[in-house]
C-alpha cells in the first residue's frame, strides 16, 4: 500500500509564536500563492529542493563530477570560485549533497509519512499539556496535502493534542476545506480586500480566501487572523481599513496579529536561486502602534507580531 | 510586586508610620547606598596576606599539638589579629580579609605557587588581582617557605602511588581540592542553628557533651580533644564580632553625621549581640549569618558554601518584624541586597592552571528559594519573592539564586523568577523538586529531609545541617573514549595513559568498541576516585573544620568533624565531564561505521589522527550523525548508557568516612582546559577544542531542533545516576520572551522541564555580545534561532547585514 507522504521543510520543537501555548510547528512544502514578500520561499514549490549556501563553497569541485545532468559549474572570477547552478537543468536528485563536505549544498524538504510525523509531534506532548499548546501545521499551504493533514489531525485528536493550521486561505478542494474545519484553531492570513491588488501581490484571487473565511467564521471556527503589513503593497489606509472592517464584522476572530514586514527571508531566496523582489523600509514602531489601534477600533483583540 | 499583604501587615505599616524614628532599628537604606556598595565589588580584588601569615605564625606556635586544636588556634589567631574595617554606607559589616574585596591565602593547601606567580597574578588572563605591593610580597617570601612539604598538596603528592601521579589533571581535573588551592566548600551549614541558638547556645551543648565524657576512654578522650577545638572556634567567632562592635562604637563616637552615627551605634549594638546570642530581628539574623559565614570561610576558604533556604529559616523573624511594624518589605529587600553584595567581598586566588577550571571569582553563595516544606506543602512565602526581587538590582557574581520548582509552586512565583531571569540575562537557576528529591532518597536521605533540600555550589543537592555533599574532580570522559579508540594512548600527550584495549581498527562491532570504552572507565575511574579519597583523607587528618562542624547536627554529639563522617549523611562525588561528546561520538561511529557502513574504523581513526585535515568527507559523515540535544532517541540512549555505566563504577566503592560515592555531570568552566588534552573526536570536535559545557548540556550549538527537544533529551536521562547534580545551559533570544504572553510560555516550558524529569536548568538570554560572538564563530552557535511568527531562521545563516540589523535592534531594546 502506498502510504501518504508530504514534504516537510522544517520542524520546530517549542515554538512560542504559532498559536496558543507551546507548540510544535511543522512546515509543509508547497503553496498556491507566490507572495512578493514571502519569507519562506522554500515553502513555495511542492517538492524538495537544493539549498545552496554559496559562501560556504570552497570550490573543491566534487559536486561538479557527480551531477548527472551537468547542472553545476564552477566559475572563477577574479581569483574567487563562484558556484553556479542551473536550476532549469537541476532535477533535485541531491547526489551532489552527499559529496559536498562544506555544507554549501543541502536540501529543503524531506518526505514524512503521517506515522513518522506524528511520532515527532508526540514527543512534545507534555509541553502542550502544561501550556495549552499543541501542533501547528503550517507551510507552505498545508491543505495542499489534504489527505495527509486530515489523517494527522485525526491522530492528534485521538491523542487529545490541540491542532492548528496556519493557512493562506486559498483552499478550493473539498478535502482541503474539510481539513480547515477539522483543525481546532486556524491561523488565517488576510492579505487584502481588493481583488486586483491581491492578484498582483500573491498571484491568486482573494475570492476563495474571503469566502472560506466567512464560512469558517460562520461555523464558529476559532480564528487568529494574520495581516501582513508590507509598505507599498498592503499598507494603504484603504486596504487596512477594509480588512479591519471585514474582520470586525466576524464573530469567531479571537485575535488579530499585525505582521510588520521583515527581510529575514532574503537569504533563502539566494539559497534557492530565486529572485528577491521586495525592497522596502521597516515600519516604524509608532506606525505599527497606529495600525494596531485601527484594528482595535473595530473591537478586535490585536497584537503586534505573532 | 506579587506580595499579598495581610491585614495584620498593613496594620504593622501604619503602626510604623505612627511611631516615627526609633533608635534601635534600621531606618532606611536607599538605592544610592546599594549602588555605591555594589560598585565597590566591581573593582579588581587585592591579595590579603594576613590570613596566610597569621595561620603560619600560629602553626609555628602549636607544633606537636592535636591537629584539630592547631586548626582552632590558628583560626582564633586570625580572627583576633586580622585587620578589620567598616566601610561608609555599610549596615551589614564584617570582612573576611583586610580588604574590602580581598583574596585569601591558604598556604596550608598549596604554598609554592604563590611565590612563583606573585607577578603573574596581576597580569594573567583569568581571575586577575591587583598588583601585590612590595611589602606584602616580602612578607609572603618570609612565611610561605614554612609550608614546604607541609602543605596538603605536598602530602597528597607523597601519598599517591608514583606511577599514577601523572594521570592527575589528565584523566580528571581538580580531583584533589587541595591541589586546586581550595577547601572543598559546598558547606550546607544550617544557619537556623546560629539564628536560633547563637554561638553561646552551641557552646552550652559542647560543654554538656564534654561533661558526659569519660576521659579514660581513648575514643572519648579523642572526642574531648575535638570538642575543645570546637569550643575555641566558637569563642573566637564571638570575639571577632565583638571586635566589630568595638570598632563601630569607636567610629560612632567620632562620627559627626547624626544619621550615620545612629547607624554605627546600631551596628555596635548588633555585633555585640550576634552571633553570640540568638537573633531577635531580621536584621540581626542577617548580620549573625554574615559573621558566621565569614568565620566559616576564613576557616576553610572554598567555593559553593551556601545559605540555601534563607527564605524559609528567616521567615519567622521577618514575619515578626513586619507584624511589629519594625520592617517593611522594601526595607527587608534592601537589607537582602546589602547581604548579597557582601558575598562578593571574598575571593580565592587559584594557581593559574586551575583558575581556568573555576574562572570567574565566584564563591557561589547560594540562596535556594521555594519548593516544599518538610511535610510536603508549598514553601513559597513573601520572603521568597523578596529574595528574588532583591537580586534584580544586585546581580553580582557570588550570590546565586536557585528557584525550586514543584507542581505545587505557585505560577506567580515562577513568573516572578522568569521575569528576574529575563532582566538579568538568565542569571536565575531553576531546579526540579521531583527529580532532586528522588536523588536524595536514592542516596539514603529520609523523605522529610529530602523535601528540605538545598543546593550548594553549582548543582549539588544537600540537606542543610544534616548532610555534607561534596563534588569531586571532573573525569574527562571524552579522553577515556579517545583511549578506547587509541589502545590506551593519549593523542595529545602521546603516552600510554589507559590500559591496552586493542587496536580499534580491528573492532568489528559497536559492542567491541563499547567494551573497550568500558574497560578504560573501569581502569581509570578508580584512579580518579583514589585521588579524591586521598584528598578527603588529608583534609580530615590535617585540616578539620571544627567551627563549621558546629553548624551541623550530630557533629557535636558524635565529637566528630563534618569532613570526617560527623554528619548524619554525606556523599562524595566525581563529576562526569563531556558525556555528550562521548555519546555523540559513539553514535557517529555506530551509525556511520557499523550500520550504514559508509566509513571503516580505519578511516575514522586515520581522520582523527590527522585532526580531520584533508578528511572533509569523514568529518562530514560523522558530523551528520544524530547529536544529543535534539530529542533523538538513537543518541540520547547512548548518552544515558555512558552515564549509567560510569555511575555504576563510581558507586562500587564507598567514599571517605563511610560516605556514599556518587556522580555529578558538571564542568564549571573546566570544559575548556579539559578539552586541551583531548584530540579530535568522532563527533566532529577538533583537537584541543572545548568539550561540552555544563556536563549534560548538548555540545555547543548542536541542539538545533528547538527548546523542547533539547529539554526532553536531558529530561529523559536517568538523573538518579547523577545524584550530585548536573547543569543544562540553554540559550534564548530575548525577543522570544518579549511580552507577558511569551514569558508565560517560558514559565510553562520551565515547569514542564522540571516536572518531566529534568534537573537544573539555566538560561543564557542572549545578549548582543553573544550575537557578536556568533558572528565570529558561527559553528558554535548553530542553535540560535530567530523567530518571527510563521518564519524561522538560524541567526548564523543570515547575511552579515541582517545580523547587524538584529544586533542593532537588540541593543536598542537592551537600553
Ligand atoms: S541536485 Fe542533482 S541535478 Fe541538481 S545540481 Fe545536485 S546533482 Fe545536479
Ligand atoms: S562540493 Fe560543495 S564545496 Fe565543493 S565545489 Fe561543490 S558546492 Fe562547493
Amino acid at each position: 500500500m502506498d502510504e501518504v507522504r508530504a514534504p516537510i521543510f522544517h520542524i520546530i520543537h517549542g515554538s512560542f509564536v504559532d498559536g496558543y501555548g507551546i507548540r510544535t510547528t511543522v512546515f509543509l512544502k508547497g503553496c498556491p500563492l507566490k507572495c512578493i514578500w514571502c519569507c519562506n520561499p522554500e515553502g513555495q514549490k511542492f517538492h524538495p529542493e537544493l539549498k545552496v549556501s554559496a559562501a560556504k563553497c570552497t570550490g573543491c569541485g566534487n559536486c561538479v563530477s557527480v551531477c548527472p545532468v551537468g547542472a553545476i559549474k564552477l566559475e572563477t572570477d577574479a581569483g574567487n570560485v563562484r558556484l553556479d547552478i542551473d536550476r532549469q537543468l537541476c532535477t533535485n536528485c541531491f547526489k551532489c549533497i552527499d559529496v559536498c563536505y562544506t555544507g554549501a549544498l543541502d536540501r529543503f524538504g524531506e518526505y514524512y509519512t503521517v506515522d513518522e510525523l506524528f511520532a515527532v509531534i508526540k514527543k512534545d506532548e507534555q509541553f502542550y499539556r502544561s501550556s495549552g499548546g499543541g501542533v501547528t501545521i503550517g507551510g507552505g499551504e498545508a491543505t495542499c496535502y489534504p489527505e495527509f493533514v486530515l489523517e494527522l489531525i485525526k491522530r492528534c485528536k485521538e491523542n487529545y493534542i490541540h491542532t492548528a493550521i496556519d493557512t493562506c486561505g486559498f483552499v478550493t478542494s473539498p478535502e482541503g476545506i474539510k481539513a480547515l474545519e477539522e483543525a481546532d484553531l486556524l491561523l488565517f492570513d488576510v492579505k487584502g480586500i481588493e481583488l486586483a491588488a491581491h492578484q498582483r501581490n500573491t498571484g491568486v484571487s482573494n475570492e476563495p480566501i474571503l469566502q472560506n473565511l466567512k464560512r469558517l467564521d460562520a461555523i464558529g471556527k476559532p480564528l487568529i487572523i494574520r495581516v501582513p503589513v508590507i509598505p507599498g503593497y498592503t499598507d494603504s489606509e484603504e486596504t487596512l481599513n477594509g480588512i479591519a472592517e471585514l474582520l470586525g464584522s466576524l464573530k469567531s476572530v479571537e485575535r488579530v496579529d499585525i505582521m510588520a514586514v521583515h527581510e529575514f527571508g532574503k537569504v533563502k531566496y539566494a539559497q534557492l536561486g530565486m529572485e528577491y523582489k521586495l525592497n522596502v523600509e521597516p515600519i516604524p514602531p509608532e506606525r505599527q502602534e497606529r495600525i494596531k489601534a485601527l484594528f482595535e477600533a473595530h473591537g478586535l483583540n490585536t497584537q503586534l507580531g505573532g | 510586586m506579587c506580595l499579598n499583604l495581610s491585614n495584620k501587615f498593613q496594620k504593622g505599616l501604619s503602626k510604623l508610620r505612627g511611631k516615627g524614628r526609633e533608635k534601635n532599628k534600621v531606618q532606611s537604606i536607599g538605592k544610592e547606598r546599594i549602588k555605591n556598595l555594589r560598585e565597590k565589588m566591581l573593582t579588581t580584588p587585592e591579595i590579603c596576606v594576613e590570613r596566610g601569615y597569621l595561620m603560619t605564625e600560629s602553626y609555628k606556635e602549636t607544633e606537636g599539638q592535636p591537629e584539630a586544636i592547631r586548626r582552632a588556634k590558628a583560626l582564633a589567631k586570625i580572627l583576633k589579629e586580622m585587620t578589620i574595617g567598616i566601610a561608609n554606607d555599610e549596615l551589614i559589616v564584617g570582612r573576611g580579609s583586610s580588604k574590602q574585596r580581598g583574596g585569601l591565602l591558604t598556604p596550608e593547601l598549596t604554598s609554592g605557587w604563590y611565590l612563583e606567580e606573585m607577578e603573574l597574578l596581576s597580569t594573567r588572563n583569568v581571575d586577575r588581582f591587583a598588583p601585590i605591593p612590595k611589602e606584602a610580597q616580602e612578607k609572603m617570601q618570609e612565611f610561605l617557605p614554612y609550608w614546604k612539604g607541609k602543605s596538603l598538596i605536598d602530602k597528597w603528592t607523597a601519598r599517591i602511588p608514583e606511577n599514577l601521579l601523572k594521570l592527575n589533571n589528565v584523566v580528571q581535573g581538580g580531583a584533589a581540592f587541595c591541589g586546586n588551592n581550595q577547601y572543598y566548600g559546598h558547606s550546607s551549614a544550617d544557619y537556623e542553628i546560629i539564628i536560633n541558638k547563637g554561638l553561646n547556645g552551641i557552646k552550652e551543648e559542647v560543654d554538656e557533651e564534654i561533661a558526659k565524657l569519660n576521659l579514660a576512654d581513648v575514643s572519648e578522650f579523642e572526642k574531648y580533644q575535638y570538642l575543645s577545638a570546637v569550643k575555641i572556634t566558637l569563642e573566637a567567632a564571638a570575639a571577632f564580632a565583638e571586635r566589630y562592635a568595638k570598632l563601630a562604637k569607636d567610629m560612632a563616637a567620632k562620627e559627626t553625621n547624626a544619621t550615620r552615627k545612629a547607624e554605627l551605634e546600631l551596628i555596635a549594638e548588633t555585633c555585640k549581640r550576634v552571633p553570640a546570642n540568638p537573633a531577635r530581628t531580621f536584621y540581626e539574623a542577617l548580620q549573625s549569618m554574615w559573621i558566621t559565614y565569614l568565620v566559616l570561610i576564613i576557616e576553610a576558604p572554598g567555593p559553593g558554601n551556601g545559605f540555601v533556604r534563607a527564605d524559609q529559616y528567616l521567615y519567622p523573624l521577618y514575619k515578626k518584624d513586619v507584624e511589629a511594624g519594625t520592617i517593611t518589605p522594601d526595607l527587608a529587600r534592601e537589607l537582602i541586597q546589602l547581604f548579597y553584595i557582601k558575598t562578593n567581598g571574598l575571593v580565592i586566588p587559584y594557581p593559574t592552571p586551575m583558575a581556568s577550571f573555576f574562572a570567574g571569582f565566584t564563591l557561589g553563595a547560594n540562596i535556594v528559594l521555594g519548593g516544599l516544606t518538610a511535610d510536603g506543602k508549598d514553601a513559597v512565602n513573601e520572603l521568597s519573592y523578596l529574595f528574588l526581587e532583591a537580586e534584580k538590582e544586585v546581580a553580582l557574581n557570588s550570590e546565586d539564586i536557585i528557584v525550586r520548582i514543584h507542581k505545587k509552586t505557585p505560577d506567580a512565583f515562577v513568573m516572578k523568577a522568569c521575569e528576574v531571569a529575563k532582566a538579568l540575562s538568565g542569571k536565575v537557576k531553576f531546579l526540579s523538586d521531583e527529580t532532586t528529591i528522588q536523588q536524595l532518597l536514592k542516596d539514603g536521605k529520609p523523605i522529610d529531609l529530602a523535601r528540605c533540600y538545598g543546593i550548594t555550589g553549582c548543582n549539588s543537592p544537600t540537606v542543610a545541617g544534616h548532610s555534607l555533599d561534596i563534588p569531586g574532580g571532573m573525569v574527562n570522559m571524552p579522553l577515556l573514549l579517545e583511549l578506547a579508540l587509541n589502545n590506551g594512548v593519549s593523542r595529545i600527550i602521546g603516552e600510554q595513559v589507559g590500559p591496552q584495549t586493542g587496536d580499534a581498527r580491528n573492532f568489528k562491532t559497536y559492542e567491541e568498541l563499547w567494551a573497550a570504552f568500558q574497560k578504560q572507565v573501569e581502569t581509570l575511574m578508580p584512579v580518579a576516585l583514589m585521588f579524591r579519597n586521598v584528598d578527603k583523607q588529608l583534609f580530615a587528618e590535617f585540616a578539620p573544620i571544627p567551627f563549621q562542624s558546629s553548624l551541623y547536627y550530630d557533629c557535636i554529639k558524635n565529637g566528630r568533624d563534618a569532613c570526617n563522617g560527623g554528619t548524619p549523611y554525606s556523599t562524595y562525588a566525581v563529576s562526569l565531564a563531556g558525556t555528550p561528546n562521548v555519546g555523540d561520538s559513539l553514535a557517529a561511529i555506530k551509525k556511520a561505521v557499523f550500520e550504514d557502513k559508509k566509513l571503516t574504523m580505519a578511516r575514522v581513526l586515520d581522520a582523527l589522527a590527522k585532526n580531520f585535515e584533508g578528511e572533509e568527507e569523514v568529518l562530514h559523515i560523522l558530523s551528520s550523525a544524530p547529536k544529543f540535544g535534539n530529542d533523538n532517541e538513537y543518541v540520547d540512549a547512548i548518552v544515558n548508557d555512558v552515564i549509567s555505566m560510569a555511575s555504576k563504577e563510581v558507586g562500587k566503592v564507598k567514599g571517605f568516612a563511610g560516605s556514599v560515592s556518587n556522580c555529578a555531570a558538571g564542568t564549571v568552566t573546566a570544559n575548556i582546559p579539559l578539552g586541551f588534552v583531548v584530540g579530535a573526536l568522532p563527533d566532529g570536535r577538533k583537537a584541543g577544542q572545548p568539550i561540552a559545557e555544563g556536563g549534560i548540556s548538548p555540545h555547543q550549538g548542536r541542539n538545533v531542533a528547538g527548546p523542547t527537544a533539547t529539554m526532553m533529551s536531558v529530561a529523559k536521562l536517568d538523573h538518579t545516576k547523577i545524584t550530585n547534580g548536573s547543569v543544562l545551559n540553554m540559550r534564548f533570544s530575548p525577543d522570544a520572551l518579549k511580552d507577558g504572553q511569551k514569558l508565560r510560555k517560558f514559565a510553562s516550558l520551565i515547569r514542564t522541564y522540571c516536572e518531566t524529569g529534568g534537573f537544573l536548568i539555566q538560561f543564557n538570554i542572549v545578549s548582543t555580545d553573544t550575537l557578536k560572538e556568533a558572528q565570529k564563530h558561527p559553528e558554535q552557535y548553530k542553535d540560535l534561532l530567530v523567530r518571527v511568527a510563521t518564519y524561522s531562521a538560524y541567526f548564523v545563516e543570515l547575511s552579515p547585514e541582517l545580523q547587524n540589523d538584529i544586533i542593532a535592534r537588540m541593543q536598542f531594546e537592551e537600553v
